[in-house]
C-alpha cells in the first residue's frame, strides 16, 4: 500500500514529462487557486496541474490561519485555554467546547451534573444546525445559486438567537465551563426554542423544494467526488463525510457522551459517497438534531447546572484521548496532565484537516468547475485545520 | 433631402438610443437587485432615493469615476477594445429592433439576420479579453465563454427559422405584422423554448454563467477589468438582456400586438419584455449553474437535434398547408 | 455500496488486552499494556512501531483500520509518540506509545500502512523534529518554509516580542 501512494505521486509526475514519440508534447497548465480564492472557504491555499478543465494533481498549502493553539494551551491555564478551543472551529464553537470540557472532566473525574448535560446536548445540536446551515448557503453559493446563501443565513441567524440568549455570544460562546455551563437557561427560552423548531422544519422542507431536488444541482453533485468506504476510513475521514459514504458510524451513538443515549433519533448515511449525499446527510442531520432538541427542552430535568469543582483546576496527572462528535466529524482532544494547573500537552485532532489530506486523492480527474462543489462537501473550516 | 439633415436626422436617432440603452442598462440593474432581493427575503437597495431608485445611477457614476487600471504584461491594445467591441454590438442591434409599427431607427429587409449576426459578435470580446488578460483564470473564462457561444449560436439561428418560414420574411417589423391571429409562440412553441434558452446560454446569463463563475474562475474573462472597462462589460451584459427578451417578444409573443397605436404598442412591446426579464431574473435567483461538459452535451446532443426538428415539422406543415389551400 | 451499520458495543477493557497480547506473543513483539481513565495504552520499543500497526491493521479479527490521532509529546528527556488506532468493527481503541530519544529523533513512518497518517507525521516532524523515515514528502506543513525550530519542544518559549510604534510621516 506504500507503493500505491508512491506511485500515484511519480505517476502524475512522469506524465508530464514522458510523451510517445510522434505524440505532441504534453503541456499542462498550472494553476494557483487561494489563499483568497472565492471558493476555498477561508484561506486555503493549493496548486493545481490542468489538463484542459481536468484536474490531475492539486499540492494543498495551508498554515495561513496557524496561531499555534497547541503551544498556547501549554501556557495556559485549563480554564484559560477554554475560551482559545472556539476558535477552533468557529462555526461549531459549542462542540469543541464540548470536548475539551468533557476531556478536562474526565481527567478529573467529575461529571456534570445531569441539567448541565441536557443543556450542553442542546447547545451542541444547535451549533450543529447552525454549521449546517452555513454548510447549505456555502453549497449554493458553490453551484452557482445565491438564493440558498440567504436562506441558510436567515435560518442560522434565528439558532444564534437563541444561543445568544443562553450565552450572550453569537459565533464564540465560552458557555460550557469545567463541570456544567455557565448560567442557567433564562426564561423564555423554551417558548423561543420551541417556535424555532416549528419554523425550522418548514424552513428545511423549503430548502428541500429549492435546491435539493433542482434537476441541475443533482447533475451536478451525483456522482462526483466519490470516496468509498474503505477509503473514507483509510483516510481517516469522519462525521458527514464518513457516512456519505456508507458507513452509519457516529460516536454520540457508538461512545455515547452526555446522554445522548437518552434520546431518540437516528443516523442518516447515504450510499454512494458522492457529493449529493453528502449534502444530503447533512440536510438530514439538521432535522435529526431538531428531534434531540425538541427531546432535551421536553425532559430538561430540574437541579443544578454546574457541579462543584474546586477553584484551581488540577487535574491528577493522567493522559487521555477523548473524542466528541462535532459538527464536520470527530474532534478529539488529546490531554497530558502532570498534576499542575497548566496542561503539559494539549492536541486536537479536528476532522477537516483529515478531509483536506485526502483532498488530492478526491480531486484528481475531476473538472475545475467540481473543485468548489467537492471542497465544500467536506465543509473545511481553516481555523481548525491550522489551528 | 439635403445631405447635412439627413446626417442630423441620423445622429439624433443614435442619440436617443443610446440614451435609452444606458437607460435600460441602468433600470435592469435595479430591477435585478430588487426582485432578487424580495425573492431572497431581503429588500435590495433601500437608501438613495425612494426605495433606492438612484442607486444603480450612483454605482454607474462611481465605476466610471474610477481610476483606469491597466495592468503588467497584458497585450494592451486586445485588452483595451475588448469592452469596447462587447458593447458596440448590443449598441447596434437596437437600431434594428422595431418598437412600434415605425419606429424603428434602421428598416431593412434581413434585420432578423443582422440582429443575429452581431449578437455572436459578441464572443469575440470575451476571447479578447480572456485572452489579453495575461491571466489564468481569465483566459479559462473566455475559452469557456467562446466554446459556450459558438455551440449555442447554431441552435438559437435554427430556432428562429420556424418563424421565418410561417412568416415569409426576415424584416422583424413584418414578422410581427404576421402574427396578427396568432403569436407564434403557440404553433412555435419549440421554438420559443429553444430560442429563450438559448439567449440566455447566449448572453452568459445563470444557469449559462460559466465563463464568469465567480465560485470556480473568480471572475472569468472580466477578472483584470476595473472601473469604465467593467462597467462596458456588465452594462453590455444587461442590454444584451433587454435584446434577448425584446427578440423573443418580437418573434415569438406578437411584438406590439395587440396594438397598432404608437404609444400603446411601445408600451406593450415594453411590458411584454420586461415580464420575459423578470422571468429571467426568476430563473437567475433560483438556479444553480451547469458545469460545462454536461451544459455542452445539452447543447449539441439535444437543443440541436430539437430545433432541426422543429425546423422539419414547420416547414412539412406549413407545405402541406399551402397544398390544401 | 451498502451502508454498512455500526452499532454500540459494550467493551470489556481486560478482554481486549489479554486478545492484543496473544497476537502480540504471536508475532514476538514485547510490550506493556495499562489503563489509564478506562483507555487502553500500550508501550512498545519505537523499532517494532511499524510492526505492530502493520499487526494490528491486517489481522482478521483486530482491523485497527483508522487513526484516530497521531501526536508526540516531548518529556524533556526523551520524546513520545502515540498512535491513536481504532477498530470500526470492533469497537476497540487502543493507543501505542513509543519512547524517542530526543537527540537525533528518527522513527519509521507509517504512510505506507495508513494514508491519513501523510499529514500526521508532517505535523509531528516540523513541531517536534522526529525524522520519519520513509515519509514521501516531509516538507512543512503548517509553519512557514524557513523556519529553523521547533514550537512544541518544551525548550521553545514563547517571546512576547515588543515592538514599538512610530507614526507614521504624514500623521505627525
Amino acid at each position: 500500500m506504500k507503493n500505491k501512494i508512491k506511485n500515484e505521486i511519480q505517476d502524475i509526475d512522469e506524465i508530464s514529462e514522458i510523451n510517445e514519440p510522434g505524440e505532441y508534447p504534453r503541456d499542462y497548465m498550472e494553476i494557483n487557486f487561494g489563499p483568497h480564492h472565492p471558493s476555498t472557504h477561508g484561506v486555503f491555499r493549493f496548486i493545481a496541474k490542468l489538463d484542459g478543465e481536468k484536474i490531475i494533481k492539486i499540492e494543498p498549502i495551508i498554515g495561513y490561519l496557524h496561531r499555534g493553539i497547541e503551544k498556547i494551551g501549554e501556557n495556559r491555564t485549563y480554564v484559560q485555554f477554554k475560551p482559545l478551543v472556539d476558535r477552533l472551529d468557529y462555526t461549531g464553537a459549542m462542540n469543541n467546547e464540548f470536548g475539551y470540557c468533557l476531556a478536562v472532566e474526565k481527567l478529573m473525574n467529575i461529571e456534570a451534573p445531569l441539567k448541565a448535560q441536557a443543556i450542553r446536548v442542546i447547545c451542541a445540536e444547535l451549533n450543529r444546525i447552525c454549521a449546517h446551515e452555513v454548510f447549505f448557503g456555502a453549497m449554493g453559493l458553490e453551484a452557482g445559486a445565491f438564493t440558498p446563501f440567504l436562506f441558510g443565513f436567515k435560518d442560522r441567524e434565528m439558532a444564534i438567537h437563541l444561543m445568544e440568549m443562553l450565552a450572550g455570544g453569537r459565533l464564540t460562546f465560552n458557555y460550557f465551563t469545567i463541570g456544567g455551563v455557565r448560567q442557567d437557561v433564562p426564561a423564555g427560552f423554551f417558548k423561543e426554542a420551541k417556535d424555532y423548531l416549528k419554523q425550522f422544519k418548514k424552513n428545511l422542507a423549503e430548502y428541500h423544494e429549492l435546491f435539493s431536488g433542482n434537476e441541475i444541482f443533482m447533475k451536478r453533485t451525483k456522482g462526483i467526488g466519490v470516496i468509498s468506504r474503505e477509503d473514507a476510513i483509510e483516510w481517516s475521514m469522519s462525521g458527514p463525510t464518513l457516512r456519505a459514504s456508507g458507513a452509519r458510524f457516529d460516536i454520540r451513538k457508538i461512545e455515547p457522551y452526555s446522554g445522548y443515549d437518552k434520546y431518540d433519533w437516528e443516523v442518516p448515511a447515504g450510499n454512494n459517497g458522492d457529493v449529493y449525499d453528502r449534502y444530503l446527510v447533512r440536510m438530514n442531520e439538521m432535522a435529526q438534531s431538531a428531534r434531540i432538541i425538541e427531546q432535551a427542552l421536553e425532559s430538561l430535568p430540574d437541579g443544578d447546572y454546574q457541579t462543584k469543582v474546586p477553584r484551581i483546576i488540577k487535574p491528577p496527572a493522567g493522559e487521555l484521548y477523548l473524542r466528541v462528535e462535532g459538527t464536520k466529524g470527530e474532534v478529539g482532544f488529546y490531554i497530558v496532565s502532570d498534576g499542575t494547573d497548566k496542561p503539559y500537552r494539549i492536541k486536537i485532532r479536528t476532522p477537516s484537516f483529515n478531509h483536506l489530506n485526502a483532498l488530492n486523492h478526491v480531486l484528481r480527474n475531476s473538472y475545475i468547475a467540481d473543485f468548489p462543489l467537492i471542497l465544500g462537501s467536506f465543509d473545511t473550516v481553516m481555523g481548525s485545520v491550522d489551528r | 433631402m439635403v445631405w447635412w439633415i439627413a446626417l442630423l436626422w441620423a445622429l439624433l436617432k443614435l442619440m436617443i438610443v443610446f440614451l435609452f440603452i444606458f437607460l435600460t442598462a441602468l433600470i435592469l440593474i435595479y430591477m435585478l437587485r430588487k426582485v432578487m432581493g424580495h425573492m431572497q427575503y431581503r429588500m435590495g437597495p433601500r437608501h438613495h432615493g425612494p426605495h433606492g431608485i438612484w442607486q444603480t445611477v450612483f454605482d454607474a457614476l462611481k465605476l466610471l469615476g474610477k481610476e483606469d487600471i491597466i495592468p503588467d504584461g497584458i497585450d494592451k491594445y486586445v485588452y483595451i477594445w475588448a469592452p469596447i467591441i462587447a458593447f458596440i454590438p448590443s449598441l447596434t442591434v437596437f437600431t434594428f429592433l422595431p418598437f412600434a409599427p415605425k419606429l424603428v431607427a434602421a428598416n431593412f429587409e434581413i434585420s432578423l439576420f443582422f440582429v443575429l449576426a452581431l449578437l455572436g459578435l459578441s464572443t469575440i470580446s470575451l476571447l479578447m479579453a480572456g485572452w489579453s488578460s495575461n491571466n489564468k483564470y481569465s483566459l479559462i473564462g473566455g475559452i469557456r465563454g467562446a466554446a459556450q457561444l459558438i455551440s449555442y449560436e447554431i441552435p438559437l439561428v435554427l430556432s428562429t427559422i420556424g418563424v421565418v418560414i410561417m412568416a415569409g420574411s426576415l424584416n422583424l417589423t413584418e414578422i410581427v405584422n404576421a402574427q396578427t391571429r396568432i403569436w407564434y409562440a403557440i404553433p412555435q412553441i419549440i421554438g420559443f423554448f429553444i430560442f429563450f434558452t438559448c439567449g440566455l446560454a447566449e448572453i452568459n446569463h445563470t444557469p449559462f454563467d460559466m465563463p464568469e463563475a465567480e465560485s470556480e474562475i473568480v471572475s472569468g474573462f472580466n477578472t483584470e477589468y476595473s472601473g469604465f472597462r467593467f462597467a462596458a462589460f456588465f452594462l453590455a451584459e444587461f442590454v444584451n438582456l433587454f435584446i434577448i427578451c425584446a427578440l423573443a417578444v418580437l418573434l415569438f409573443l406578437g411584438g406590439w400586438k395587440p396594438f397598432t397605436n404608437p404609444v400603446a404598442a411601445v408600451i406593450c412591446f415594453l411590458i411584454k419584455t420586461y415580464i420575459l426579464i423578470f422571468v429571467a431574473m426568476w430563473i437567475r435567483s433560483t438556479f444553480p449553474r451547469f458545469r460545462l461538459d454536461q451544459f455542452m452535451n445539452f447543447g449539441w446532443k439535444f437543443m440541436l437535434p430539437l430545433s432541426l426538428a422543429n425546423i422539419f415539422i414547420t416547414g412539412l406543415v406549413v407545405l402541406t398547408v399551402d397544398k390544401i389551400r | 455500496m451498502e451502508i454498512k451499520e455500526y452499532n454500540f458495543i459494550k467493551i470489556d477493557n481486560d478482554k481486549v488486552i489479554s486478545v492484543l497480547r496473544n497476537k502480540l506473543k504471536t508475532e514476538k513483539i514485547d510490550g506493556d499494556f495499562n489503563l489509564n481513565h478506562g483507555q487502553i495504552y500500550l508501550e512498545i520499543s519505537k523499532n517494532v512501531v511499524k510492526d505492530t500497526i502493520k499487526l494490528f491493521k491486517n489481522d482478521e479479527d483486530l482491523k485497527f483500520n483508522y487513526i484516530k490521532c497521531i501526536t508526540g509529546v516531548d518529556y524533556k528527556n526523551y520524546l513520545e509518540i502515540i498512535y491513536s488506532l481504532y477498530s470500526f468493527d470492533n469497537n476497540y481503541t487502543v493507543n501505542i506509545k513509543a519512547k524517542i530519544e530526543s537527540v537525533n529523533p528518527e522513527i519509521e513512518s507509517v504512510t505506507g500502512i495508513f494514508w491519513s497518517a501523510d499529514w500526521f507525521e508532517r505535523e509531528i516532524w516540523e513541531f517536534f523534529g522526529i525524522n520519519f523515515k520513509g515519509h514521501p514528502n516531509l516538507k512543512t506543513l503548517l509553519l512557514p518554509d524557513d523556519v529553523s525550530y521547533h514550537p512544541l519542544l518544551k525548550n521553545f518559549e514563547i517571546k512576547w516580542e515588543e515592538r514599538k510604534y512610530e507614526r507614521p510621516e504624514i500623521f505627525k
